[in-house]
């Protein structure tokens, strides 16, 4: 076989079409990879390196459909397999099966070359970012958005090949390029807009959502990074199963019957990794995503989702089980200071509540509509509540990615109920909680932890706080002034300059002197769905896209 | 042996094949039909490109629809293979000599006298798009030839081939060992002729029947007639033309004719005894 896949690339390398197409678009590729090399270090320069390589990702994979499908034709529909159908063993398969290889050079070749250009591009800055999580990033960023894509464009391309007319084979491949690209998100977008949010097509549109959302002209988070969602990662794999099911199909031997099983099943496996829940940040106009739901749900005309009611009694203590892998899975036992036959609690409509038990283990009966539950005790006296829900927010992400919950938001349940939505500022409201509200938080995640509760020696976070907020990503921390701490994203801008972290805390701690506060934790934040600058707590700040407060 | 047994094949509704079977041993044999009378449909259900949808192919008792022995005996040359135009004539014979599983040292020591055989060493290092139509028809026969196959199978091998490649092609299948089992399926009766032990006769998805060519001939014993052309009023009955042609005498024409008629009957050719046995006799 090594003679066999060293002929077909000998093949692709002296075709007038192939190789010099190939080679225009590796080097125009590396020209646009490296556009913002050697910039100065202002603005998103940082971040910008991976995103150009990013953007590279719908050329690429229109390219390789294209290059796979012209390179399968040679050796297709002109007796090649005829011949390989009936000589060695019927191994009708391996000519084609070093196309793929030959393809899969070329993949690697254009994923390591781009690696290169977005690692060189971020090293040439010198920034020190911890255990080297974000080359890391983008060395992950390229397997998936690179690589990946351009296997699945290769895959298509052979399967196009199936198509001896070439008319036909191009309309469809221009369908596909069509499918993949932010067109369809604009007409699924004008839909939206138009007011048909009953007839959303974006799940539609997003059946062919492989590419990485750069595209779409919103500003990414640099403390999140580029969206690596299991999700996406899953599409491309069904997508990549079911067309090789596709090609495995006419097989008629027991081998080719059995891969066409395995693929059948990985689709399917595949396909429900796609639809199950998962947090992620995706900027889109996609009214379920990160920039648009929360206007969606709370602004719509004709929703009125905000309610306000005491719930007459107090949470004073909340000790949480948390875990955070595709979306925030939390078991969260709550005291409260008087026992009563309904709770009113408040809590953000993403999280879904899958139960409630009094402290004796009692089930309670909970109806959730909305941002609002209402608990009936289940008979006796009541002094802790457990709930256990799992969900996530479009905006408040918690993945294994990054985590950005913020302690004045809903995450966690609350007493009575509470509008978190400012309708007329058209804003999510900060809700801080009692400063002396106990916290103990046992979290469960695969990265580094950013929160304003100590961590004791068993790994928990527990003290007082006004809203516990925990962020994970490409953070780092600095202590300043009187046990003042500052969390920042070391990519963003006014921290990577030289001397910027310095000033920012003099300045920084020159504010909160005013403010009459130390002991203080800064949590530099995303700005998602928010008019404030920032929102001041007891002991915490949270300030967004700037570390100055 | 290679024995097609009750091979029926369909597309969609229509019978490409219908019932056919036969039996080949050593030899070389025939493959004689009109286009469309489903040779090629046939050549790939025993190829096994096609799965007969009834009837089975089988090679010493083994099904060649099943990865086994049959592929590593067989050579094959499609009707059109023009791939891998880009490769040097060289490269060309060891990809397919490596398709095949044929031993690297073997091929190696084989591709020389192919070239050789093939009338392309001085070719060799040369591109196949460089090659005429002729040579890279050759090819073709090389690349099938090549790991001294058991049974071979050529599809309308000689097709567009000047009468020099043709011959050419004859003398290289002449050459082939004898206890080969060759198929060559075609429409041309004077390949048939130079090359064929037997003939396998084939009508719209049928197989007439298995002849030695004398017994071909012998179907249209007493039916043939070579008159004048002018002479054509004459005839008795319904006549299947086989051709016209002039000579020293003028226009003439050679037909079959189931009724007796007054002029002596000719001696049969090959292709008199195909005509007779395939249908559409009438002509008036």
């Amino acid at each position: 076989m090594l003679r066999i896949l060293k002929n077909t690339i000998t093949v692709y390398a002296r075709s007038a079409l192939l190789l010099p197409s190939t080679m225009i678009l590796y080097l125009y590729s590396i020209h646009f990879a490296v556009q913002y090399h050697g910039y100065p270090l202002e603005g998103s320069v940082l971040t910008a390196q991976l995103r150009q390589v990013l953007q590279l990702s719908l050329y690429l994979f229109v390219a390789v459909v294209f290059l796979s499908y012209e390179f399968s034709m040679k050796f297709r529909h002109n007796g090649m397999d005829e011949v390989a159908a009936g000589t060695g063993l019927g191994k009708k398969g391996i000519p084609l099966a070093c196309v793929f290889l030959t393809m899969t050079l070329w993949s690697l070749v254009f994923t390591v070359t781009l690696a290169i250009c977005a690692v060189s591009g971020y090293l040439h800055y010198g920034i020190r970012d911890p255990g080297r999580e974000y080359i890391i990033h983008i060395l992950q960023n390229a397997a998936v958005n690179v690589f990946l894509v351009m296997e699945l464009g290769i895959l298509a391309g052979l399967l196009f090949s199936k198509i001896r007319n070439r008319i036909p084979a191009y309309a469809g491949m221009m369908l596909i390029a069509y499918l993949v690209s932010p067109y369809p998100e604009r007409i699924a977008d004008a839909q939206c807009m138009a007011g048909n949010l009953e007839h959303n097509i974006f799940p539609l549109v997003e059946l062919f959502g492989i590419l990485p959302s750069v595209r779409t002209g919103f500003d990414a988070n640099p403390a999140f990074g580029e969206s690596l969602s299991p999700a996406r990662i899953s599409l491309i794999f069904f997508w990549s199963a079911a067309i090789l099911f596709l090609l495995c199909l006419p097989v008629r031997r027991r081998a080719g019957r059995l891969w066409a099983g395995v693929c059948v099943a990985a689709a399917a496996i595949c396909f429900g990794s796609y639809a199950a829940p998962v947090s992620d940040v995706n900027m889109d106009s996609n009214p379920d995503h990160t920039m648009a739901h929360d206007q969606y749900y709370y602004e719509f005309p004709g929703t009125a989702r905000t309610k306000k009611a005491a719930g007459g009694y107090e949470i004073t203590a909340y000790d949480m089980d948390l875990e955070i892998r595709r979306v925030l899975e939390a078991d969260i036992m709550m005291d409260v200071d008087r026992s009563m036959e309904e709770y009113k609690m408040t809590l953000y409509h993403g999280y879904r509540v899958e139960g409630a038990w009094d402290q004796d283990g009692r089930e309670m009966d909970v109806t959730q509509d909305g941002d609002y539950l209402s608990i009936k005790a289940g008979g006796g006296d009541v002094s802790r509540i457990r709930l256990s829900y799992s969900g996530y927010s479009a905006a408040y992400y918690s993945n294994s990615q990054g985590i950005y919950l913020p302690g004045d938001f809903a995450w966690y349940p609350r007493a009575g109920y509470i509008p978190l939505h400012d309708d007329e500022k058209m804003a999510m409201r900060s809700c801080f909680v009692d400063a002396d509200t106990g916290f103990c938080m046992d979290i469960s995640y695969g990265g580094e932890i950013h929160t304003n509760l100590e961590e004791g020696e068993d790994g928990s976070y527990a003290g007082t706080c006004d809203g516990p907020t925990i962020l994970a990503g490409f953070y780092k921390e600095k202590e300043f002034g009187d046990g003042n701490r500052l969390v920042y994203c070391y990519l963003n801008a006014e921290c990577y300059a030289e001397g910027g972290l310095d000033e920012i805390c003099r300045e920084d701690e020159k504010a909160l002197e005013e403010m009459g506060k130390e002991g203080v934790t800064i949590f530099m934040v995303p700005n998602v769905n928010q008019m404030r600058n920032r929102d001041v707590g007891e002991r915490q700040i949270l300030v967004r896209n700037s570390p100055w407060i | 042996m290679l024995e097609v047994k009750d091979v029926v094949k369909k597309f969609r509704r229509r019978t490409v094949l219908d019932g056919i079977s036969f039996c080949m041993d050593r030899g070389t044999y025939g493959l004689l039909g009109a286009n469309g009378a489903g040779k090629t449909t046939l050549i790939r259900c025993i190829t096994g490109l096609y799965r007969p949808d009834s009837g089975t192919v089988s090679w010493n008792g083994e099904d060649t629809g099943r990865p086994g022995k049959f592929q590593d005996s067989l050579g094959y040359l499609p009707q059109r293979l023009d791939a891998l135009k880009d490769l040097k004539v060289r490269e060309y014979l060891r990809y397919f000599a490596e398709l095949k599983g044929v031993d690297p040292v073997l091929a190696k020591k084989e591709i020389p006298e192919m070239l050789a055989l093939l009338g392309l060493e001085e070719k060799a290092g040369s591109r196949v798009c460089s090659l005429s139509g002729g040579m890279i028809r050759r090819l073709g026969i090389g690349q099938a030839l090549m790991g001294r196959p058991e049974i071979l199978i050529f599809d309308e091998p000689t097709a567009g081939l000047d009468p020099e490649e043709r011959l050419r092609f004859k003398n290289i299948i002449a050459g082939l060992p004898e206890d080969t089992i060759t198929l060559i399926s075609t429409h041309i009766v004077s390949d048939i002729e130079a090359l064929c032990d037997k003939v396998i006769v084939m009508e719209k998805g049928r197989v007439k029947g298995v002849f030695s060519q004398e017994e071909l001939c012998r179907q249209a014993e007493g039916k043939v007639y070579d008159i004048a052309a002018g002479q054509m009023g004459d005839i008795l009955g319904s006549y299947r033309l086989v051709r016209e042609y002039r000579d020293d005498s003028g226009g003439r024409i050679r037909f079959l004719s189931g009724e007796p008629q007054r002029w002596k009957p000719e001696t049969p050719a090959l292709e008199d005894g195909y005509l007779w046995m395939v249908s559409e006799r009438s002509t008036t």
